[in-house]
């Protein structure tokens, strides 16, 4: 039992450890094993009045009982006066008096005691600083952790793969590790701050028949982060996917507390709140519609992405202008020591990588693309004109650059492009739509302690519906654009505290529908121009080796600028007055203060109590009224005079256990999110090109509870995670279901969720997903009446009733080419079931007027029916994935 | 346009299937009174339905109410509305000449309760009657012969103001005796052959729904000396905005990627009752093809 509990508590502690933390350590090992053998600081002593200082304490103890003290001189000032009341004390009692729990450790065992200065004071330390790379590609590896055993203190790298740790004493014990590659011990000599480069090697699993191990749930018992998940690429790609398409935001979706609203779609909600409460970057660049093909695949390309990181609970202070959740989305630089070419082909598309060097250890570039193929099969089989002229499809590309300038600075440029291209030219009519992002990083060590990243960030989504029958052919478009500049800092302080601050401005350039072709004019809205300014600091603080704490502050100002148009409203929501902004006029402004507080205390070495309090803010909201939780047709809104910006208050309770052993990690969390100003649209809103929008929007309030436990297993053969969590979610705004409470749309009491990874053998992997979730809340009349030869719904409230409960089983089954060193080409076939057991998982249930369920049209406009559509029964597919 | 229609729904349904749902409502009909009926500047019989509100799943959807009192003042006078003994629940008044520039109360007195509504018309006006050209014919059925014409009937995006419109056509007596061909079908691209549908609403500004459902349609086939009479009817935004709900609940759900969240209809009755008292004025164009 004791080497098991003491290298697993070596791991727990080894990212978050402070300089003495090892003495700490030793002694509670060693306080475990004497645990019932003997309980000396139980032993009654006789202090009188001349026991005095320290040197007579020590000395009467070992007269008195026996004990042996061991200390340092350098640490324990004997001759320190001490007052100690006279008489018969228990011996623990006055060694914890006069050395503190939070300056000393004790360690008691049978017949001595050992006492040790925790050593959190950085006076004397050295940082040793750098990155951790991927041995083979000259990656940066985000999120790997260095430990050093000599001094306690350990640090992760940053979001640009840089460490600073520091260091106490000549000599650090480094050991680093990240998930997927072999662990590093490193003996460094140091008398100053040192920069170490350190490489690690991945783990390949075709030539060796290894079992990736994340470590990483050790690690989340000690860490202030609660709610965080860290998801490596490769973990989603060995899960089933909907025909074979790797799909980040549906991993997202089987995470406990998040939910999904329709089948197939890749729209989440975190905790009650609406998807427009998602921040999801990609490069740091937000990406405003993450969705392809009406939301069933999302755009990101598994084939171009390294990891990535959601917030749900907690979300430090440096992400913001979202209330909900964070995606954190990184693209791989691209393998700076030799080229490298990887590709699959699907059933839906095929996708091809290349990257490598331009420069070596220097420079790199990464480029891929993916497409759909089924306009060109259409093309080839169909003899109808108008299929063979129909363009369904999507593509996208992703391409970074870097450019390593020296030990201290480095260059990214990367960008990513993706269109949805729906055009029917027999009907003369298409849908477009587009996502652009570009960011510029430039990573600069201003010393040791002090890294900075510097960016500018373009991100722009945009739609144009094309109307070619009408009027000689009109177009209108959508769009919302942002430009970015700006600056993050970590300065590594010293061993206790990592401080993070920076600031950062934005340009929203948002057109929320304009006709392109002239004549039109009337129909336009006024655009819709924002600067949204940003400071944060944040401060990562290890009080002790107990408790962490995380604490900081968000400001935001928020400014309207025109050219703009603004419209007041009356109390009936009538547009009666409207003031013209010239360009660059600033109207109006918001300021946000976003206090948020993490903190971690650790019971034992195997288990901790977590809590957090969030205030977040949001200025740019998704006004909506489909039904469906995709539309090409989304209208943003920034905040103004008209439509206040979005608060919430988030609190989050949690407990956190490692089992050990085998890699079993249990969270469970409570938490209550208040949300004000939330918004939604005025029944039977029209949303498109309708220059009174804000008269249609509907504010009030909401709030969300529940709690999530999840249980993940992370070594062994067999790795996953099994989840569950119980969410209600409420709305209460004013004129929306006669302004009482109604749930939310995403609503659902209990869901469970289970991912299993199955490494059968060196060649053969099998995924399994299996979801339940409660059904939604949908609106169905109570009631109908007869008006003009229709049947009219009456409902008696909204999301009064519920969809069907949803389940649904995926499996997956991987073949690996056996691989030689002869052979380097690394396929795979992966097989997969989406929906295994056939169930007719409802997308949509409503009612409507009685439908010829052939034609989908009405065939009796006076009898009223419930429906529901349901998009897929079991889904095959087959991908071949090539790399080499 | 219908196709365009069909085509999202395909689009959004992918491999999708729709099928009817058992579902328990629970409902419990509360038997609510729902008006439908209005005044407009024609000269006719005017008429007010009332009906009450039913079962969600039932055959027999109109439920008359029937034993009403139903009075309309203009300010001056007041008007009588009595229930028609062969249609029950349908209360007509041959009386009133409605004067666009007035405010008319609707009273109507049913089960012992009082219901009222009050109603404002928009003043019509002229506007230019529908353009012809030469048909060109269509794409399914070849060529016409020369001597034919064709009309695009107004589309829903950006008229400016909300309307209904009414379109009929009148092809000269005796004209297919000198003609020397087949008589081709009249024709219209809404995937049918025959006399059209040329009722509109005619929406403010863009509507997608209404653009997918009923956008610009074309009717060809026509001879010269046909007789176009087009009506509009102006609508206050109010009732404007209960035609369209009106059809978010019922023509524009089923389906698609449109349908709104479903939510009631407004209603301009007083007393909880159903349904909408409106006053419209209209407007008439007659014109001839001629070359």
């Amino acid at each position: 039992m004791g080497k098991g509990v003491m290298n697993n508590y070596l791991k727990i502690k080894k990212v978050f450890k402070r300089r003495g933390l090892i003495v700490l350590l030793i002694l509670l090992f060693q306080s475990m094993l004497v645990l019932g053998q003997s309980n000396i600081e139980k032993r009654q002593i006789i202090i009188d009045s001349e026991t005095n200082t320290i040197e007579k304490l020590f000395a009467k103890i070992k007269n008195d009982l026996g004990i042996e003290i061991g200390y340092s001189s350098n640490e324990i000032d004997v001759s320190r006066k001490i007052n100690i009341p006279s008489g018969n004390t228990e011996l623990g009692k006055i060694m914890e008096e006069i050395f503190p729990e939070d300056t000393f450790r004790i360690l008691w065992k049978n017949d001595k005691v050992l006492i040790k200065k925790i050593r959190r004071d950085s006076g004397n330390a050295n940082q040793i600083f750098g990155y951790v790379i991927d041995a083979e590609s000259g990656e940066k590896l985000l999120g790997a952790t260095i430990y050093d055993s000599n001094s306690q203190t350990g640090v992760s790298t940053n979001n640009y793969g840089y460490f600073s740790l520091a260091t106490f004493g000549e000599n650090a014990d480094l050991t680093i590790r990240y998930l997927g590659y072999q662990n590093q011990e490193i003996k460094i000599e140091h008398t100053k701050d040192t920069l170490v480069n350190i490489t690690l090697q991945p783990i390949d699993q075709f030539l060796e028949d290894v079992v990736i191990t994340d470590d990483r749930l050790a690690e989340k018992v000690v860490s202030t982060e609660s709610g965080v998940v860290e998801i490596p690429i490769e973990r989603i790609k060995a899960l089933p996917a909907l025909a074979g398409e790797i799909d980040v935001l549906k991993n997202i979706q089987q995470l406990p507390g998040v939910q999904m609203v329709g089948e197939g779609t890749s729209a989440y909600y975190v905790r009650g709140g609406n998807y427009d409460q998602n921040l999801i970057l990609l490069d740091e660049a937000p990406v405003y519609n993450p969705s392809h093909a009406l939301g069933f695949f999302s755009v990101f390309n598994g084939d171009a992405i390294k990891d990535l990181t959601f917030y749900k609970n907690h979300i430090p202070v440096k992400y913001g202008g979202k209330l909900s959740s964070v995606l954190d989305v990184r693209m791989k630089e691209g393998n700076k020591k030799k080229y490298h070419v990887s590709g699959g082909l699907g059933l839906i598309s095929s996708r091809l990588s290349v990257e490598g060097p331009i420069a070596k250890d220097r420079a790199s570039f990464l480029v891929t693309g993916r497409r759909t193929y089924a306009d060109f099969i259409w093309r080839t089989i169909s003899n109808d004109e108008a299929t063979k002229n129909t363009s369904i499809y999507f593509y996208d590309l992703n391409a970074k650059m870097n450019y390593k300038i020296g030990e201290k600075d480095q260059l990214f440029v990367s960008g990513f492009f993706g269109r949805d291209v729906n055009e029917i030219e027999v009907q003369q009519y298409g849908i477009i739509w587009d996502n652009k992002t570009l960011t510029m990083r430039w990573n600069h060590l201003y010393s040791s302690k002090l890294f900075s990243n510097a960016s500018l960030i373009y991100s722009k989504y945009n739609y144009d519906i094309g109307l070619n029958d009408f009027a000689d052919g009109v177009t209108w478009e959508s769009f919302i654009e942002d430009y970015t500049a700006k600056m993050d800092f970590d300065w590594f302080a010293n061993a206790s505290n990592h401080v993070r601050f920076g600031f950062s401005s934005t340009f929203h350039n948002i057109a929320p529908g304009k006709v392109s072709e002239a004549g039109y004019e009337d129909l336009n809205m006024s655009d819709a121009d924002a600067l949204e300014h940003v400071l944060y600091i944040e401060d990562r603080i290890n009080i002790s080796e107990k408790l962490n704490i995380e604490v900081g502050l968000r400001g935001t100002a928020f400014q309207n600028i025109g050219e703009s148009t603004l419209y007041h409203y009356n109390d009936d929501y009538i547009a009666n007055d409207s003031v013209y902004y010239p360009k660059g006029d600033i109207y109006n402004t918001f300021f946000a203060l976003d206090p948020r507080v993490s903190a971690s205390y650790a019971l034992n070495p195997q288990s901790s109590l977590k809590f957090s309090y969030d205030h977040t803010s949001q200025f740019i909201h998704l006004l909506q009224n489909n039904l469906i939780p995709f539309s090409s047709f989304d209208q943003w809104l920034i905040s103004n005079p008209n439509v206040a910006p979005q608060y919430a208050n988030h609190f989050n309770f949690g407990y956190y256990r490692y089992l050990g052993g085998p890699g079993i990690g249990l969270s469970a969390d409570v938490f209550y999110k208040q949300m004000l100003n939330q918004i939604d649209a005025a029944d039977h809103a029209q949303l498109l090109l309708n220059k009174y929008l804000e008269g249609d929007v509907r504010e009030g309030k909401g709030h969300a509870y529940g709690f999530e436990v999840s249980l993940e297993k992370s070594k062994g053969d067999v790795q996953g995670i099994l989840g569950y969590s119980f969410l209600r979610a409420q709305r209460t705004i004013r004129d929306i279901n006669n302004g009482k409470i109604y749930n939310a749309p995403f609503d659902k009491p209990h869901t469970i969720q289970a991912a299993l990874t199955w490494n059968a053998s060196r060649r053969i992997d099998v995924g399994m997903n299996w979801i339940f979730s409660s059904g939604g809340p949908i609106t169905l009349p109570s009631e109908t009446f007869y008006y003009n030869g229709k049947s009219v719904p009456v409902y008696n409230g909204r999301n009064q009733y519920r969809m069907p409960d949803y389940h649904r089983l995926d499996l997956s089954l991987t073949l690996k080419r056996k691989k030689t060193q002869n052979v380097k080409n690394h396929s795979t076939w992966v097989f997969a079931l989406y929906n295994t057991y056939f169930r007719k998982n409802p997308s949509a249930v409503f009612s409507s007027q009685k439908l010829d369920l052939d034609y989908i049209d009405i065939i009796d406009p006076t009898v009223q029916e419930i429906y529901k559509t349901w998009l897929f029964s079991i889904v095959p597919s087959v991908t071949y994935n090539f790399n080499f | 346009m219908k196709s365009i229609w069909k085509f999202l729904m395909v689009a959004f349904l992918c491999v999708s299937c729709l099928e009817e749902m058992p579902y328990d409502l629970n409902e419990v009909p509360t038997n609510r009174l729902v008006v439908d009926g209005g005044l407009t500047t024609e000269n006719k019989v005017h008429q007010i339905i009332l009906s009450l509100t039913g079962k969600v799943e039932g055959d027999n959807p109109f439920r008359p109410a029937s034993g009403a009192n139903i009075q309309v003042f203009d300010g001056e006078w007041t008007f009588d509305f009595v229930e028609s003994e062969n249609k029950k629940g349908y209360y007509q008044s041959d009386s009133i000449s409605v004067d666009i520039e007035k405010t008319y109360s609707l009273t109507i007195e049913y089960n012992g309760q009082v219901y009222e509504a009050s109603a404002n018309g928009v003043p019509s006006h002229s506007f230019e009657p529908i353009e012809y050209f030469p048909f060109e014919g269509g794409p399914t059925i070849g060529e016409f012969p020369q001597g034919f014409y064709e009309i695009a009937l107004p589309g829903n995006f950006g008229a400016g103001e909300a309307y209904l419109y009414f379109l009929e056509y009148y092809t000269p007596e005796g004209w297919k005796d000198d003609f020397p061909y087949p008589i081709p079908p009249l024709y219209d691209d809404n995937d049918s052959f025959g006399p059209s549908d040329t009722t509109y609403l005619i929406h403010p500004g863009l509507e997608p729904a209404a653009l997918f459902e009923y956008g610009e349609t074309y009717i060809g086939g026509l001879p010269l000396g046909t007789q176009l009479t087009e009506k509009r009817y102006y609508l206050t935004e109010d009732y404007y905005f209960y035609l369209r709900a009106i059809l978010m609940e019922t023509d524009w759900r089923g389906a698609n990627i449109m349908q709104t969240v479903p939510a009631n209809v407004p209603s301009n009755i007083s007393n909880g009752a159903l349904g909408y008292f409106y006053v419209l004025d209209y407007y008439e164009v007659v014109s001839y093809m001629s070359e």
